[in-house]
């Protein structure tokens, strides 16, 4: 962690906000963070609705009997049940965030739910792409305090015509599963943490193979 | 100073049509996305006059479709995946409440006649789900998807029961694979077999779905269509010598094919079309067409669409041998006969400005 000691990668936002996660990410992975974007849970069904839904194929039921349910008040540590049908569908705000945050009744767990996430982020950027700059406040508007960036309107006005340009058909997802890529590991090393372990020399020659 | 005032007059209206004239302008420079929100069915003209009778479902409302206009039925709540008893006088159907469903039997007008499930429960792990009914073809049983049991993770298996009986009464009829979702889409065979769509996860965390065909409750089912090809939604024709179905193949777009079927094993398999998001088709009551659903366009809400069917497409294929019992994706991709190419119909949009459940299946007759 940018703040001191170690923890799993996400911590690094609750401890020090925007500025440790980018920190902590520029430490470990040797990279430039130029900006950042935070969307929280119901900016995301907000977002998504305003948009006027998304168009997923969801490939299998997601069925959830401990799914959160912190979004419409109550108890923050409650739970709901959730059915998401597979198949072609529109899915609303509430049922995109039912269908990426859903991770206990998926055999791959986390790397299940992170498929689904990029599948919703890639329908996202394909809607994405029918918007233009007179959206914009519309859009602004509809995610008033449910979203945080170090972006002003300029920037993200120019960053439409890049979202424009990229051609989701060239667009490939890669999940670094188990146990080829990573493998599960927890323990007093960890903090007695459930934690994903990498394997660097595959990871890196996956990396190598798709960015040359 | 009165000139002044004057020219203030003369200039208000050019300043107030200028304003409103750049206001009106910006906004029109808005995406169709972000302005446009679904209409009721009831209040849209449908843009092709489907023969018969079908019933669609959109935002947990039961709609009829039939001359060319939509009405509203059934009682408010969240209601799904209407189907039709083999004579055609009652609907099963799915209500949503809370974290539950149950199927209730309704007539054409929407009024309940009996709850045939009750899965709903005040402690949260002992509610369950029930999906996808379909009557068997001598109407004595509800064949659906249940979230039971519920001993390794929550899966939908295919379990069967009385239409005029109790829900005690019901029987498991397939093993699904667990943390996959499970089995749907269930279809009663007049033999008494059945098929089915049932969902796996390969070791590279790909997810899969193929259409089994299973003779008996818990035999061993076997499979119809290869794991790659990813086939779901699979519709039955009404004289049960076709099928029509969905195979994404690993993609986020799929293709729309039909098969001749004997049975128990597909024939040659023929491409309608491809490229597009298609959910839910339907046959005709007369077999020579089949009803959709599908954006307009590459993305949007889903709008109900008619494909009349090519004449090769009649039933006269060969059926492949049948399938080894093996559920391997080894097996299953060396059984099934390649797609072959079909002069592509043209579809025709019935609806527009709608947002039809695609997860619920026209029913239609």
């Amino acid at each position: 962690m940018s703040t001191g000691g170690s923890a799993k990668i996400d911590a690094a936002y609750a401890y020090g906000g925007p500025a440790a996660a980018i920190a902590t990410v520029e430490r470990n992975f040797h990279v430039h963070i130029d900006e950042y974007a935070w969307v929280g849970l119901r900016g995301l069904i907000k977002l998504i609705d305003r948009v006027g839904g998304v168009d997923v194929l969801v490939t299998n039921p997601v069925l959830d009997d401990e799914y959160p349910n912190d979004i419409n008040g109550g108890f923050l540590y409650g739970y709901m049940r959730i059915a998401v049908l597979p198949g072609f569908q529109h899915l609303d705000g509430t049922h995109a965030l039912q269908y990426v945050r859903s991770r206990h009744n998926d055999i791959n767990g986390d790397f299940g739910r992170s498929a689904r996430q990029q599948q919703v982020l890639l329908a996202i950027k394909a809607k994405a792409s029918t918007l233009n700059a007179a959206d914009l406040p519309d859009i602004v508007d509809t995610l008033k305090g449910n979203f945080k960036t170090s972006m002003g309107l300029d920037r993200v006005r120019s960053l439409l015509g890049v979202a424009e340009a990229f051609n989701l058909a060239n667009v490939k997802q890669i999940v670094l599963f188990v146990p080829t890529y990573t493998s599960y590991d927890r323990g007093p090393l960890y903090g007695g943490q459930s934690v994903v372990i990498p394997h660097w020399s595959q990871i890196l020659a996956v990396t190598k193979a798709n960015f040359p | 100073m009165i000139l002044r005032r004057i020219a203030a007059i003369l200039f208000f209206p050019v300043m107030l049509a200028f304003g409103s004239g750049v206001y009106l302008y910006l906004g029109t420079l808005k995406s169709k996305v972000v302005q446009e929100r679904p209409q009721l069915p009831t209040v849209t003209k449908p843009k092709f006059v489907l023969p018969g009778m079908m019933f669609v479902v959109q935002e947990g409302r039961l709609f009829k479709l039939q001359g060319g206009s939509f009405t509203e039925i059934g009682p408010a709540g969240d209601w799904s995946q209407p189907t039709l008893t083999p004579d055609h006088t009652r609907l099963v159907a799915v209500l949503r409440t809370g974290f539950s469903s149950d199927l209730y039997l309704l007539d054409l007008d929407g009024h309940v006649l009996k709850r045939l499930t009750k899965n709903d429960s005040r402690y949260i792990d002992y509610n369950h789900w029930a999906f996808f009914p379909r009557v068997s073809p001598d109407g004595q049983n509800v064949v659906y998807s249940f979230d039971s049991p519920k001993t390794n993770g929550v899966d939908l298996a295919v379990w069967s029961m009385p239409l005029n009986g109790a829900q005690w009464q019901a029987r498991r009829w397939t093993d699904p694979y667990s943390h996959s979702g499970g089995d749907v889409s269930p279809i009663p065979l007049a033999s008494g077999g059945l098929l089915f769509v049932r969902h796996s996860i390969d070791p590279s965390t790909a997810v899969h779905s193929q259409i089994y065909y299973q003779n008996r409750a818990l035999a061993l089912a076997k499979p119809l269509t290869a794991e790659a090809d990813n086939c779901s939604q699979v519709a039955l024709s009404p004289d049960g010598t076709q099928i029509a179905m969905v195979c994404s193949h690993g993609k986020q777009t799929a293709t729309l094919e039909i098969a001749p079927f004997n049975g128990s094993a597909l024939g040659a398999r023929q491409v309608l079309h491809e490229g597009g998001l298609y959910a839910s088709p339907a046959w005709s009551p007369d077999r020579k067409a089949l009803a959709y659903f599908a954006p307009t366009g590459l993305s949007g809400p889903f709008q109900l669409w008619y494909l009349a069917l090519p004449v090769a497409a009649t039933p006269s294929a060969s059926i492949a041998p049948s399938p080894s019992s093996s559920a391997s994706a080894q097996a299953s991709a060396t059984i099934h006969p390649t797609p072959t190419p079909a002069p592509a119909p043209t579809p025709v949009q019935v609806t527009e400005g709608v947002d039809l459940s695609a997860t619920s299946p026209p029913a239609w007759y």
